[in-house]
């Protein structure tokens, strides 16, 4: 009787130390939200929008160029800079970076790289897409690190942002 | 006589010229396109280099309408940032920096690779012989590293001191100065004129923004916010004076 009651502490010992990784409980995480890719790939241009999420930047000649984390480019003029303008709203859905040469931008829609002519910053035009050129990582985890996120799932179409939520046991970190 | 001395003040006058185009505020450009240290996506020359979480991507922009997608690199891993230092691209990544030699723009090759002992969020820039690098440590708002490393010898980078810092994001180069977005800390100001022991000048913080990257185009210098930019004039490199915000 000893005899078994030893091997069953042992048995919840081990067990309780490889269930221990796993058992984070419910914690603050990131769930992937998944959207159509159709949609998805229709660039736009727009009449200036607020910048909420502000991204990344990049000045050419007068002209900054800042990204609206996963929904495109604000054009802003610096030609004073005691009064800079928020010119008009380029949407690129699952939009992150942004880089320019002479008048042409270059950004990322989703995992799609695309050229953008900026010339007539009034008149963009789509270019080029160069599809799967740009394997961007928020396609595979949010760009938060130090947190926990509910590993994507392809199967349930492309990843197109992350929202906060609570999560029990989430499986993914960085 | 007068012939030399002639043929003598234009090598000067093309000397200086050179030294002042040679990337005198350390920014991360090319041309007249400027990027801030977090950026993913740079041009150079004739080529576009992205950096997706683990490789480095060569694209030829000769036509700047139609890359033409060249060859890819394997790099290493959590790949973040990527920076033009003469004709070397510096990619950071959560544990290392890598240099590679663009001497040939279209194969990029590996000069040498720096090691953190401590991982972190990791943009980089350089100027000089000497590299900044700031690494924020993970979870939020736990502090990291101003990482000074001496790159005189490309083949052999080594780390030659660190700050401690508080939440630190992009970073740039302005002659003496050196700025650091600290997040929600606001903006360090250090005094480089030891390039490779810059010593904390002053924090701008009254202006309540979560300060993440920076750009410095001659005088100004435009820094990017949660919801925005601020613009500062540094005409005076280490007293960076406001001049407006633009938000929402």
């Amino acid at each position: 009787m000893y005899r078994y009651g030893l091997l069953i502490l042992c048995s919840i010992t081990i067990l309780s130390c490889w269930d221990k990784p796993k058992s984070i409980g419910v914690v603050d995480a990131y769930k992937p939200i998944y959207g159509n890719s159709a949609e998805l790939k229709v660039i736009s241009q727009k009449p200036a929008q607020p910048i909420v999420s502000g991204g990344k930047i990049a000045k050419s000649g007068q002209i900054l160029y800042q990204v609206e984390e996963g929904k495109g480019i604000h054009i802003i003029d610096l030609s004073n800079p005691t009064v800079p303008v928020n010119k008009s709203f380029i949407s690129i859905p699952l939009c992150n970076e942004v880089t320019l040469k002479s008048n042409f931008l270059y950004s990322n829609n989703g995992i799609d790289l695309v050229v953008l002519n900026v010339s007539n910053i009034n008149a963009v035009t789509l270019s080029t897409r160069l599809e799967n050129a740009f394997p961007s990582p928020t396609v595979y985890f949010p760009p938060q690190t130090g947190v926990y996120f509910e590993c994507p799932d392809p199967s349930k179409g492309i990843v197109i942002g992350w929202e906060l939520t609570k999560i029990n046991n989430p499986k993914c970190s960085r | 006589m007068n012939k030399y001395i002639t043929i003598l003040l234009f090598y000067c006058c093309t000397f200086l010229a050179c030294e002042k185009s040679s990337d005198a505020t350390g920014s991360n450009s090319s041309g007249s396109v400027s990027n801030g240290s977090l950026t993913r996506f740079i041009t150079y020359n004739n080529n576009l280099y992205l950096v997706d979480n683990s490789s480095l991507k060569v694209f030829s922009i000769s036509n700047p309408s139609l890359p033409v997608f060249i060859k890819s690199v394997g790099v290493g891993f959590n790949i973040e940032t990527i920076f033009v230092y003469k004709d070397k691209l510096l990619i950071g990544s959560n544990n290392s920096i890598f240099i590679y030699s663009v001497a040939n723009a279209d194969n990029p090759t590996l000069v040498s690779q720096f090691n953190y002992f401590i991982p972190g969020r990791d943009p980089v820039v350089a100027i000089d012989s000497v590299a900044y690098s700031t690494t924020r440590n993970f979870g939020t708002n736990n502090g990291g590293n101003l990482n000074v490393i001496n790159i005189k010898d490309l083949n052999n980078p080594r780390q030659v001191s660190g700050i401690q810092l508080e939440n630190p994001y992009g970073l740039a180069i302005n002659g003496n100065a050196l700025y650091v977005c600290e997040g929600t800390n606001g903006l360090k100001v250090f005094n480089r004129t030891n390039a490779f022991n810059p010593v904390f000048n002053k924090s701008i913080t009254n202006l309540n923004e979560t300060f993440y990257d920076i750009i410095i185009d001659g005088n100004l210098m435009i820094c990017y916010i949660k919801s925005g930019i601020v613009l500062f004039d540094v005409s005076i490199v280490l007293s960076p004076v406001y001049i407006s915000t633009l938000k929402n």
